[in-house]
């Protein structure tokens, strides 16, 4: 068995079939396949008898990164020790290389009856006879997110919002390029600044159609966003207040 | 079930409004089972008892009854984890799907079926354990697992740092088909059990009965 290493495994080893790191879910994936595919039983003796083939496969990791790149590394560096002190000749028995040994070997084992494990759960999953279980009870409301108001008030803050442009409406004849949202952000600055304070409905009120309603809203946002002016609304759908930033 | 029927109190045993008795052979059995057909989710044994005003080793044994009864026809009684579930059998799956409109389900993948199964064998485990067992970071098998509904957060570990315990739940079972934890295929290391914590050094010694492996009863 230990002529395998010795004699360099590797070339041929990976000539006749080879998997990427990828293909590998971990470590143990990965040297429990080499353990595996030289008939080996779980020993110390084959971890040590595979090591070339595993440090093959990690040569990838400069290529191919994968996510347990780092838990490849650490189980390779072990392999490396535990064979470099299985070739170095024993002067006398140290019993704590054995059990570091030997305790890989264990994890391995462990490793790999739930490997098996699961190979057995897939099989059951190809089979495709998932169980059907009964479902929630229909019937149930769909909550309605807290503090959004209800729709009623949405609708009677959108009609007194229109109303006054609404009764005027009929009067209004300009065309829309008449509406300059510049100009619109002038006059609403102007405004702001003058008052200190006002109410949206304010400007809205004097508006004499929805596009200006619309218009002056944006209008206001920027000013908003230049932090020329702020605005709070206490209330869902309540009344907008907007106050002026005084420049220092 | 004709032993545990007779002098049940149970809705529908009482004397018809004409004084026949025409419904004596319904017992408690058939209350469970239809609580059962009802429920929209696993029931333990107290809870029913709770409904039932019934002391929980009668439930018990109703219980045990039906899941015998349902080892044929169309449903199967679920049990996980001393919850009880009827689900629909295995070889009318193709067609309950057909019926649901459902597409097949995605298979998982060889890390996520490796984390389910530390996870069903060595339940309560830590993220810790699995990652253990595996060698290898298992975190996002394990927020599919517990995304798919087959994995879920079952309490807190006393020990430093108090991580998160994961268990199985009875869509588990469902999801691969059997009825019962008995019926899934055993772990092939009978060192291991329940309550045993240093995964990467059991101590052959303590070996409990095989039969121990089987999974977070406490019935």
């Amino acid at each position: 068995m230990l002529t395998d290493w010795r004699t360099g495994t590797r070339a041929s080893a990976l000539a006749d079939f080879h998997l990427s790191l990828t293909e590998f879910d971990g470590p143990f994936d990965l040297l429990l396949h080499l353990v595996e595919k030289q008939g080996f039983d779980i020993t110390s003796l084959s971890l040590v008898a595979v090591t070339s083939q595993y440090l093959a496969y990690i040569d990838d990791l400069t290529e191919t990164y994968t996510e347990a790149t780092s838990e490849f590394l650490a189980v390779g560096s072990q392999l490396v020790l535990l064979k470099s002190r299985a070739m170095l000749p024993a002067e006398d028995e140290d019993e704590d290389e054995d059990d570091e040994a030997a305790r890989l070997a264990e994890r391995l084992r462990v490793y790999g009856a739930f490997r098996k494990l699961a190979h057995e759960f897939d099989r059951l999953q190809s089979e495709d006879t998932g169980l059907f279980v009964r479902m929630a009870p229909h019937g149930i409301e769909p909550e309605v997110a807290p503090d959004t108001g209800t729709i009623d008030e949405l609708v009677a803050a959108i009609h007194d919002m229109l109303n006054p442009a609404e009764t005027t409406r009929v009067s209004v004849t300009l065309p829309t390029s008449r509406f300059d949202l510049t100009e619109r952000i002038a006059t609403v600055a102007s405004r702001v600044r003058a008052a200190g304070k006002l109410e949206f409905a304010d400007l809205a009120r004097e508006c004499r159609s929805r596009l200006e309603i619309i218009y002056t809203l944006l209008a206001v946002l920027h000013l908003v966003a230049q932090r020329d002016a702020t605005i709070r609304q206490r209330k869902s759908f309540g009344t907008i207040e907007i106050e002026d930033v005084a420049d220092d | 079930m004709t032993d545990m029927s007779d002098n049940q109190l149970v809705p529908g045993s009482d004397p018809l409004p004409d004084g026949s008795d025409l419904d004596l052979d319904f017992g408690l059995g058939d209350v469970v089972e239809a609580l059962l057909f009802v429920s929209d989710g696993p029931l333990s044994p107290a809870r029913i008892a709770a409904v039932l005003d019934e002391d929980e080793d009668s439930i018990r044994a109703a219980l045990t009854e039906l899941r015998r009864k349902y080892q044929r026809g169309g449903l199967r009684i679920l049990l996980h984890d001393d919850l009880y579930q009827m689900a629909t059998a295995p070889d009318a799956t193709l067609y309950c799907r057909a019926l649901l409109g459902l597409e097949p389900n995605q298979r998982l993948t060889q890390a996520s079926l490796e984390t389910l199964a530390v996870v069903a064998y060595r339940q309560p485990v830590t993220r810790a354990l699995i990652e253990d067992v595996r060698g290898v970071n298992s975190d996002s098998p394990l927020s599919r697992l517990v995304a798919y509904g087959l994995v879920t957060a079952i309490g807190k570990s006393e020990r430093l740092g108090r991580p998160m315990l994961y268990g199985t739940t009875p869509g588990f079972l469902a999801y691969f088909g059997v009825d019962s934890l008995d019926d899934l295929p055993q772990l092939d290391l009978p060192e291991f059990a329940p309550g045993h914590e240093a995964v990467a050094t059991p101590n052959p010694m303590d070996t409990p009965p095989p039969e121990a492996v089987e999974v977070n009863r406490t019935d």
